[in-house]
């Protein structure tokens, strides 16, 4: 009986496979994308996760975990696996996993489905569970101490400043997406402005008046957050507040600056917290909604499964499917990123070793199909105004009608009167040359509600759905602004004594000066890029996250080996591989191709020609020029540091097998739970 | 909104009259189903519960002071947001 059942399981996502790599021509419902991923997600839990959590880390609930041994009420503490799985998918999901699919349907729904999907069953999924389950049985230790501890210090110190440069890098393009979506839209800017003293009078309520009370705390800012988005429309159309939020991306980008140091510097419980708490309660309420919706309204998608612009000559970012699809879509496939709180908060809290298998590798299919939901919100749209939407405007060619003329040219109709009317409907100026995702998601998330709803509200689900993409893209900017400064200490601490004191008022603002400068750096290059800078910092995000995934592949393998598994050790070696393959490869052409739109110098010495020929302004050519060179050694150095992990993990790997190295692992020893039997 | 279940329950236990004990009963059960999912949901953001916090302290070391809610919730969050990312991309 049971077999039948996951017979039938296997024969749907089949069927939902067959159906959309068949379907030539006509559009075909996204239902048949949801059930084949649905399959192979279901599939992939009950058979693939069950071998790694029996056979290769053999999982014991005689064995107690931290949260039992070490529990103090605080962060070790057992918690119901349903709720740790709620509360670890809404710490690892943010902006990643719903933008990189909407930048990656340039190529067509089916490229990238197929590697989110089986990207996360055969990867992204087995590195959160594989760092989940070393973390839990060595008490919680973080990604850092691990690799310090099993591997070397060597790696320890070079997997700190990955994890310093890569935060960087996530924050400055988090934060240009904010910015390419708020940029001239009054009703957007407000909104997202009146989340901050929202904030901080949630921060004053749960602190000071009444003690505690986060529930009661966050249900008045989630009213006070509806209000604001109504409110924001009344700004938008009045002719005297309109102008007032009506910034430039400039303007926007320097506010956001400000606003990281200001939050890095303030106590928590003022701004940070309660944030993190309204962006907890819209994420979770959203991803819900969104599900239930594309499951109601069983929309067709209107992209092709696979475009032409698969041999490399796309508008909205750069280089060809291999290796880029695999760099655009991070998150929901596989992201390092995870690893990080897969050994931080989650770890302390793990009731029972086999709750790891749910919280693990079942987190990270849910995140997938956060990831695959966003491919049908962006697979929705007519391909001509998802082009208008995302490929820069100096691309389009600059006005409305020229736009249409360019995407016509790629085989794709779209009329100026379409777009005009679309950006009316959704209450901004408008929307060609938005680039970023964010707004493409929105118009695409605002058409599935709108389909369930009722068509008049389209505007306030836009504007809803860009409120919740920058309301946790924003949480995400002050929480990694502050832990950069953590990191930041930690390391300056090593140098001078009091720097590495994080309470001492004068490292902390210098340390946050010097993350904020460092993100922003990236962030005001990125709005002032003529080619509008996710072009550029969105692969240079990729690559960084999948290579901080490459060393905890490397810290997941030396945990396997260590244990005695290491027949068992491709189950993480062959991820590694690949991401190697894909990530080697697409920092190479993003350094070295001759092609100016991929390749960093040759990008640079195309521009220092037109400043030679005089087309170019040598002032400003030389800031570009110089741009490219940052980039170009921001990927060598992220590069650098991964051959430097692996050669180290290679040569202990090989010594093990050797016998020459000591096998003696950190993990804890066996104490029995009171909860077995 | 007090989150402290067992408060409730004691509540429960004391009621005299038959009459009152079915009514107290069934506000009781309501009482401690709602503080549940109280619970449940600031669980679900990251936050532990203050009631199981002092049960552990009294349990494990019944030496120590119990910290108020207030102080609690100070402590918490300096375990929370101390260091390490708590968010992702």
């Amino acid at each position: 009986m049971r077999s039948l059942l996951w017979l039938l399981v296997a024969l749907a996502g089949a069927a939902g496979w067959a159906v959309l790599a068949l379907h030539r021509g006509e559009s075909v419902s996204a239902a048949w994308l949801v059930i084949a991923a649905l399959g192979t997600y279901l599939l992939a839990y009950r058979f693939y996760s069950r071998f790694l959590a029996d056979r290769v880390f053999g999982l014991d609930n005689r064995r107690a975990t931290p949260a039992e041994r070490l529990g103090n009420g605080r962060d070790f503490v057992p918690t119901t696996r349903w709720v740790l799985f709620g509360h670890h998918f809404a710490a690892i999901s943010g902006a990643g996993p719903l933008i990189g699919p909407v930048l990656a349907a340039q190529f067509g729904y089916l490229p990238g489905t197929l590697w989110l999907v089986f990207g996360v069953v055969l990867a992204g999924a087995v590195q959160d569970f594989v760092i989940l389950a070393g973390s839990m049985r060595r008490d919680g230790k973080s990604l850092g101490q691990m690799a310090k501890e099993e591997i070397g210090p060597f790696t320890g110190l070079a997997a700190m400043v990955a994890i310093l440069a890569i935060m960087v890098i996530l924050l400055a393009v988090l934060a240009l997406v904010v910015v390419n979506a708020l940029r001239d839209s009054p009703w957007g800017l407000f909104t997202i402005a009146c989340t901050i003293p929202i904030a901080v009078l949630m921060g004053f309520w749960m602190k000071v008046w009444r003690p505690g009370k986060t529930v009661e705390a966050s249900l008045a800012g989630l009213v006070l957050l509806a209000l604001a988005l109504v409110g924001g429309q009344h700004v938008a159309s009045s002719p005297e507040l309109a102008p007032l939020f009506t910034w430039s991306g400039l303007a926007i980008a320097f506010a956001m600056i400000a606003y990281g140091f200001i939050a890095s510097v303030l106590p928590v419980w003022m701004l940070l917290c309660p944030r993190d708490y309204l962006s907890t309660f819209m994420k979770i309420g959203t991803i819900v909604l969104l599900a239930v919706t594309i499951l109601v309204v069983m929309p067709d998608l209107k992209l092709p499964a696979v475009t032409r612009f698969i041999d490399g000559t796309g508008p909205v970012f750069a280089g060809k499917l291999f290796p880029f699809c695999f760099i655009t879509i991070a998150c929901g496939a596989i992201s390092g990123f995870h690893a990080l709180v897969a050994s931080g908060t989650t770890p302390k809290m793990v009731r029972q070793e086999t709750d790891a298998r749910l919280i693990g590798y079942g987190g990270m299919l849910m995140e997938s199909f956060v990831a695959v939901m966003a491919m049908c919100a962006a697979a929705v749209l007519d391909p001509g105004v998802y082009f208008a939407i995302n490929v820069p405007l100096a691309k389009l060619g600059g006005s409305a009608v020229a736009a249409a003329e360019t995407i016509r040219g790629w085989g794709f109709l779209v009329t100026p009167e379409q777009m005009e009317t679309l950006a009316r409907q959704v209450g901004e100026a408008t929307l060609l040359g938005r680039t970023g995702g964010a707004p493409s998601l929105a118009v695409g998330m605002a058409t599935l509600f709108s389909g369930a709803f009722g068509e008049h509200l389209l505007a306030l689900w836009y504007h809803f759905a860009i409120m919740f993409e920058a309301l946790f893209i924003l949480t995400t900017v002050d929480t990694g602004t502050r832990v950069g400064r953590f990191m930041l200490q930690e390391l300056a601490g090593h140098v001078w004594a009091p720097l590495g004191r994080t309470s001492w008022y004068p490292s902390i603002i210098l340390s946050s000066l010097l993350v904020v400068a460092g993100w922003g750096y990236f962030l005001v290059q990125g709005v002032l890029d003529p080619l509008g800078g996710i072009n550029s910092l969105w692969p240079l995000f990729g690559i960084s996250n999948q290579l901080l995934a490459s060393v905890a592949l490397c810290v997941g393998t030396t945990i396997i080996i260590k244990a005695g598994k290491a027949r068992y050790a491709w189950a993480t070696l062959l991820p590694l591989a690949w991401l190697l393959v894909v990530t080697l490869t697409a920092s190479w052409q993003k350094i070295f191709s001759p092609e100016r739109r991929i390749g960093f110098l040759a990008d640079a010495a195309a521009l220092r020609g037109e400043i030679a020929a005089g087309t170019l302004d040598p002032e400003r050519g030389a800031r570009l020029i110089f741009n490219n060179h940052v980039n170009a050694t921001m990927a060598s150095i992220f590069v650098l540091i991964v051959v430097a992990v692996v050669a180290s993990s290679v040569r202990d790997w090989l010594r093990l097998r050797a016998g020459t190295a000591s096998m003696t692992s950190t993990e804890t020893p066996f104490v029995e739970s009171m909860y077995a039997g | 909104m007090r989150g402290d279940g067992s408060a409730a329950r004691r509540l429960g236990g004391s009621s005299g009259e038959p009459g009152w004990e079915v009514q107290g009963g069934l506000w009781v059960r309501l009482r401690e189903r709602a503080e549940s999912c109280l619970v449940t949901i600031k669980q679900l953001a990251g936050m532990p519960d203050y009631a199981a916090y002092v049960r552990h302290l009294r349990l494990m070391h019944p030496a120590w002071p119990i910290p108020s809610e207030r102080e609690f919730f100070d402590l918490y969050l300096d375990s929370r947001y101390g260091d390490g990312p708590t968010r992702c991309c």
